[in-house]
């Protein structure tokens, strides 16, 4: 029943149906703007880079290349590829973010300073892990996912997830560690 | 060794996610405490990050993104699926000529009649295609663009006027939107809560494309709508008609339109038979019809956008009022009135323009005009008549 539907979808996307399209955009945009925010760590980022997955879709579907079983797998997958673009993009071009810049220290309490120092970073050690590694946290603590869920979209068996993710915690706490010292 | 600790690196995981601290979640693995404890602490770090719900802007815009492309690609692969023709250019092409040498009344020209749906259609869209391809300049293929938009437009207005269910899609600007019935380039669409729409607002002068289905009933049931790109050739609804109609010289035009309730078509055709009128479309047009709404200086006539800001504008303005405007249709497909004349009070509301429209237009003749509108428009005066 459920691979039916998933069939029909995925036809729909194929003949580029408004309404099936339509669907697919508002059941899987939010997993997917979700999964890019926790990446990237920029909202308008991860608005471009989340529309970009979805026109993706489409392109890949009239090429025949679009997902054949799970699209949810599909896209974050997709979502992923265009994470790790940006991400090396950014670092080949690093910016300075400008809202950090306006900020006036004196503005803001005390509490959410130490807050977004905090976040900021827990974000700079999240950059030293691998993109496996970043996605295994995503999917995990960003999108809420359980092991089953992201061994599927991750196309890995569930004892694989369990090593990655608890490799990827070490690193992330070794990085905490490392950048609070700095 | 290493599989105990990940599943209980999984328990403890669970137990923070349930409200538990650490500590207490540690308590069920007294012996792996130290190896867990900075990996929890980690999962802690790693959580801070989560959480961002979707702003309600932020789907709108992405959703509206998504279709305006699926639009663009649709029209992009309707070339090739129409037929496999189009795969074999030059096979197609040369079929095509071999058509037309052996019989000037052939598939083609029998197929120039025919409407989604029916067996020759697929013919015409292709000798649409291959016309298409020999166009030698930018000019040419925009101008076959434009007169393939105008074909699709009349085409619905025939399956409209037949009543036949046919899927269907057209370009065109939106010229009057009221609950539920929108009127784009003179097809009257029914806007139900199963139409997808763009995020953007749609208003009257919008430029979109409709997907729907026509209904025995004679109506044009959206399923969707989007916004088109900028730059696409989209036929304005009104005075640029003329030109196609020179330019086919088909037989088609008044006859499947006349029903319609803006008029539009039937007064373009009206217009088409101004004297030697050789300027370009879109400059020196005339309109003539029923005012329908008056918003400050933009005006629906005939469900016609025009604007009055700049017009010199003879008689007394009001609503349901029979008007001839002189001027043109800009990029935007508003026609821009340089002048406006009243002939009569109208007031009755009725929109049946077609029956208005004076039929003969020479230049310098606004006695003419307010004779012939006067006798249809009824109540008429001829107020204006003097000004010139």
């Amino acid at each position: 029943m459920t691979v039916s539907l998933e069939q029909r979808e995925l036809d729909g996307l194929r003949d580029l149906d408004p309404q099936v399209i339509s669907a697919a955009y508002d059941r899987y945009f939010s997993d997917v703007y979700r999964y890019v925010c926790y990446r990237v760590g920029d909202e308008t980022a991860a608005e471009d880079i989340a529309s970009d997955v979805f026109v993706r879709l489409l392109e890949a579907s009239q090429h025949g290349r679009g997902p054949q079983t799970n699209l949810k797998s599909w896209l974050l997958g997709t979502a992923s590829h265009i994470v790790t673009d940006h991400m090396r993009r950014a670092y080949r071009r690093p910016t300075e973010s400008l809202t950090e810049n306006v900020l006036d220290p004196l503005a803001v309490p005390v509490d959410e300073l130490e807050r977004r120092e905090r976040e900021r970073s827990v974000r700079d050690a999240m950059k030293q892990l691998t993109p496996e590694q970043q996605n295994v946290l995503a999917l995990r603590f960003g999108e809420g996912y359980s092991l089953e869920e992201t061994a599927a979209v991750l196309n890995k068996k569930v004892n694989a997830v369990k090593a990655l993710q608890f490799r990827a915690l070490a690193s992330l706490q070794r990085g905490v560690g490392e950048v609070a010292y700095e | 060794m290493s599989e105990k600790l990940f599943d209980a690196l999984e328990t403890c995981l669970h137990a923070l996610e349930q409200g538990e601290t650490i500590d207490t979640a540690l308590a069920r693995f007294p012996a792996l405490t130290g190896e867990l404890r900075p990996i929890l602490e980690a999962s802690l770090h790693a959580r801070t990050l989560g959480g961002s719900a979707v702003p309600g802007d932020v789907q709108r815009r992405g959703r509206a993104r998504l279709l305006q492309n699926a639009a663009k690609m649709r029209e992009a692969k309707r070339v090739p699926r129409r037929t496999w023709l189009f795969n074999l250019r030059p096979l197609a092409v040369a079929l095509m000529l071999v058509i037309i040498f052996l019989s000037s009344t052939g598939l083609v020209n029998a197929s120039t009649t025919s409407l989604p749906g029916d067996n020759l259609y697929p013919v015409k869209r292709t000798w649409e295609d291959v016309r298409l391809i020999f166009a030698s300049t930018e000019d040419e293929r925009e101008g076959l663009e434009m007169e393939y938009e105008n074909e699709r437009l009349e085409e619905i207005s025939e399956l409209l006027f037949e009543g036949r269910v046919e899927s269907v899609s057209f370009s065109g600007y939106v010229t009057a939107q009221t609950d539920g019935q929108w009127v784009v380039s003179g097809i009257p669409v029914t806007i139900s809560s199963d139409t997808v729409l763009p995020g953007d607002p749609i208003t009257v002068g919008s430029v979109v494309t409709v997907f729907g289905v026509t209904t025995s009933d004679g109506i044009l049931q959206a399923q969707s709508i989007v916004m088109v790109p900028p730059g696409t050739p989209i036929p304005t609804p009104k005075p640029e008609e003329e030109d196609d109609t020179d330019n086919e010289g088909d037989e088609e035009g008044s006859g499947g339109n006349s029903g319609q309730e803006t008029g539009s078509d039937s007064s373009s055709n009206d217009n088409a038979n101004d004297s030697d009128d050789d300027s370009d479309s879109g400059k020196d047009s005339k309109l003539e019809g029923t005012v329908q709404s008056m918003d400050g200086n933009v005006w629906i006539i005939n469900g016609q956008t025009v604007n009055v800001s700049g017009a010199e504008i003879v008689g007394t303005p009001a609503p349901g009022a029979t008007v001839t405007v002189e001027g043109y249709v800009n990029a935007d497909g508003v026609f821009i009135a340089t002048k406006v004349i009243f002939v009569g009070g109208g007031g009755d509301g009725n929109s049946g323009s077609g029956d208005n429209s004076p039929d003969d237009n020479t230049d310098n003749d606004d006695d003419e005009n307010n004779e012939d509108n006067s006798g249809s428009g009824g109540g008429g005066d001829d107020d204006d008549g003097d000004d010139d």
